[in-house]
């Protein structure tokens, strides 16, 4: 069964965590991108510039543009807001992993 | 940088609908992207490397996609209405198209210059996407406008629905043949009288227009014989559904002029008489009742479907 699908569905909730998670300090597009792969977590770029779109556009991240290396570049970074929304998420993904390690044994 | 501006300029055209300052930021955004994946990916930025950071970036509308995932463009409680309101819908049209084809005036909301039954057939494809349209777009907005749905169900056309049993099945299907024995003798022989065993015919001022008369009812009752006899075995909603439209469709050709004649040539009867007042007043009758009936039970199937669909 291709599993495509369900890992995108699944994806989708935890890179809106994962970026709340990691924008404590201001990145740009490329170097997020960089940072995940150097941990082994490959995204696409075209999905991921949307979402920080999406989160920026809910006040979850804010951004701000630097020009750099004669370059313009876009940082982002987690508001106030963001941080409310990421602690209440936080605890849920607990929970659910929680649940889930009680059921697989891994408890 | 001109190839880089081209391609910009394509993913500007799969942006539509929303502000142009959104728009340019976006783009901006991607700019950005592309340089810096030009630079780090292929050393330096020129023509080459953008080129490659463009292609592996991916295709204009395959970028611009990414942008929309608003959420569906009908709500997915939505979707009933939009089966349910299209076949409701295009029952009442198919209605007004066989009205404007009977009174040979335009009855369509849009105009159509065929008033003959291969016309109006021709149209029912582009009425039904006209209707499957203006369904989508009234649900798209009420989805846009994030409307909870309260919009009617029609479920009361459920509530008068009797199946009737086997024994009144084969009735029906009994008296359909036995209606249809005596239009065809009717209509063969003519009106007739017996005296002392001997057959007489009875003298009848309009006798051409009876036979003929008798020879539509005979039609229509062969037609309603077959359907009768499969509703015996299996009685369905669109049994009788295939019923009207074909009773419908050989009312319209009967009474069309490339039919009549050669008709009247086949009973002996003469040309004039197949349009007699009176019989094109019986036939108009038959006909909105047929057509009535059609849009009802049109409706009905609908409704069902979908009622059954959502207490699955």
């Amino acid at each position: 069964m291709d599993i495509g699908k369900l890992a995108t569905e699944m994806n989708r909730g935890f890179i809106q965590l994962l970026m709340m998670v990691m924008l404590d300090e201001p990145m740009y597009g490329y170097e997020i991108v960089r940072t995940l792969q150097e941990r082994n977590f490959l995204i696409d770029e075209n999905t991921l510039y949307p979402l920080l779109r999406r989160l920026e556009e809910k006040d979850i991240l804010a951004s701000e543009w630097r020009v750099e290396e004669n370059k313009p570049r876009k940082y982002y970074s987690i508001s106030s807001e963001g941080r409310k929304v990421r602690e209440e998420l936080l605890k849920i993904w607990q929970e659910q992993d929680k649940l889930i390690k009680s059921f697989v044994g891994e408890e | 940088m001109e190839r880089l501006k081209k391609y910009l300029d394509n993913v500007r055209t799969f942006l539509p609908g929303r502000q142009p300052e959104k728009v340019d930021e976006i783009l901006r955004e991607i700019e950005s992207h592309i340089l810096e994946r030009a630079e780090r990916e292929h050393g330096e930025i020129n023509d080459t490397s953008l080129a490659m950071a463009i292609k592996e970036y991916g295709s204009p509308e395959q970028v611009a996609a990414r942008y929309y995932e608003d959420g569906p463009i009908i709500a997915p409680h939505l979707k009933n209405y939009l089966f349910m309101y299209s076949g409701i819908i295009f029952a009442i049209h198919i209605g007004l198209h066989l009205l404007s084809l009977i009174f040979g005036d335009n009855g369509a909301i849009f105009k159509f210059s065929s008033t003959d039954l291969l016309g109006v057939l021709s149209q029912l494809p582009v009425t039904f996407v006209f209707d499957f349209g203006l369904v989508s777009l009234i649900l798209y907005f009420v989805t846009k406008a994030g409307a909870t749905s309260s919009l009617p169900y029609f479920t009361w056309f459920l509530k008068s629905e009797k199946i009737p049993t086997q024994a009144q099945r084969i009735a029906s299907l009994v008296a359909s043949i036995i209606g249809a024995v005596i239009t065809y003798l009717g209509f063969t022989y003519g009106p007739v009288y017996f005296v002392d065993g001997q057959m007489n015919t009875l003298a009848i001022a309009a006798l051409d227009t009876m036979k003929y008369g008798l020879f539509l009812g005979f039609g229509i009752l062969v037609i309603s014989s077959i359907f009768n006899l499969i509703n015996v075995f299996n009685y369905s909603r669109i049994v009788k559904i295939a019923s009207d439209i074909a009773g419908l469709i050989f009312l319209l050709l009967v009474v069309s002029p490339d039919y009549s004649g050669r008709i009247a040539d086949f009973l002996s009867i003469s040309p004039e008489s197949t349009g007699h007042p009176l019989l094109i007043g019986i036939l108009v009758f038959i006909a909105l009742v047929t057509i009535i009936e059609l849009v009802i039970e049109t409706i009905r199937f609908w409704a069902s479907r979908i009622v059954t669909s959502t207490n699955m």
